[in-house]
């Protein structure tokens, strides 16, 4: 009984049971802090919108002349610009171009999943600290609103509008062996 | 406590300064496991994969068809010597799911889809510690 009264002396007088809670403490937040950081992915949806845009625009302006072939009724984007349509299709990514000619005529192309709305909501709250968080969830969406330059069937060089809105949904995933 | 007993001690205690002494060591002992842990875990596969997937992923959304990248993976070829994995599976086009999977175990790996359709090669250099990108259309 001496024994174990001294050994239990021994023991507290180097480690209190505050000491021991204090360690536990730690042990617990270290490993809350390891698994956040593991499960943490940076978000890069808003750096990939405005690649996506980027690469959109490259592909169909060259030089500020609008490619005349996005004028003609069978033209395909996907082919065009190498895009992956799968990719859109599963809601990944959006694309809406929007070419406004000099008459006011509007031709749109859009991908499968119609996303205007949250993107220009979002672009639009962007100030507001408040409604950016709730818009969080969304995708990230980038805009480029440009003049360019087209011709009509006549040969004449006019001026037009380019208004191209990406996004992006896009999230790194792990992937385990089965 | 620490206190009290530095306290007592001054008064002449001098056995009070040894559990002191004990308990500074120990914890520092338990701190440095605690940090070499998590730096570890933070320097650790699924960190490198999760990092090489999205930096190569962002790179091929940037660049242009008929370029070539080479990027330093230096610490890819390590890991993945470590675990036993062929230099040639380590990043990859998955085609299925389109995007790009950087695998470096066995346990399987980080994958970033991407928007292009382009045809991608990716040829490791371990001698000069890069991954070659070839981005073909």
């Amino acid at each position: 009984m001496n024994l174990v009264n001294d050994k239990k002396a021994g023991i507290e007088k180097y480690f209190s049971l505050v000491d021991l809670s204090m360690y536990l403490v730690v042990i617990l937040g270290v490993l809350v802090f390891m698994y956040f950081f593991i499960a943490s992915n940076p978000d890069l949806r808003e750096k990939e919108a405005n690649l996506l845009n980027d690469k959109i625009y490259g592909c169909l302006v060259k030089q500020g002349h609008l490619n005349q072939d996005f004028l003609n009724k069978d033209f395909d984007v996907y082919s065009y610009c190498d895009l992956n349509k799968q990719v859109f299709d599963e809601d990944r990514f959006y694309f809406r171009i929007d070419f406004k000619n000099s008459t006011g005529k509007s031709k749109i192309v859009e991908s499968s999943v119609p996303h205007k709305t949250e993107c220009e909501v979002q672009l639009s709250v962007s100030g507001s600290e408040e409604a950016s968080s709730k818009a969080e969830k969304w995708l990230k969406c980038f805009r480029t609103n440009k003049a360019v330059f087209y011709y009509d069937s006549n040969g004449n060089m006019l001026k037009g509008n380019l208004d191209i809105l990406t996004g992006s949904n896009n999230k790194i995933e792990s992937k385990f062996k089965e | 406590m620490i206190n009290r007993e530095i306290i007592k001690s001054k008064r002449g205690d001098s056995e009070v300064l040894m559990p002191v002494v004990v308990s500074v060591v120990v914890m520092l002992f338990f701190f440095s496991l605690i940090f070499l842990g998590a730096s570890d875990v933070a320097k650790g596969v699924a960190f490198y994969e999760k990092t090489y997937a999205q930096q190569i992923g962002l790179l091929i959304e940037k660049a242009s068809p008929y370029s070539e990248i080479s990027i330093d993976f230096k610490r890819g070829f390590e890991i993945a010597k470590k675990q036993g994995r062929n230099i040639n599976e380590l990043v990859k086009i998955d085609k299925k799911n389109n995007g790009v999977l950087v695998s470096l175990s066995n346990r399987g790996g980080y994958f970033m889809r991407i928007p292009y359709e382009y045809d991608i090669r990716f040829i490791p250099l371990p001698n000069e510690n890069k991954m070659k990108i070839i981005i073909l259309k």
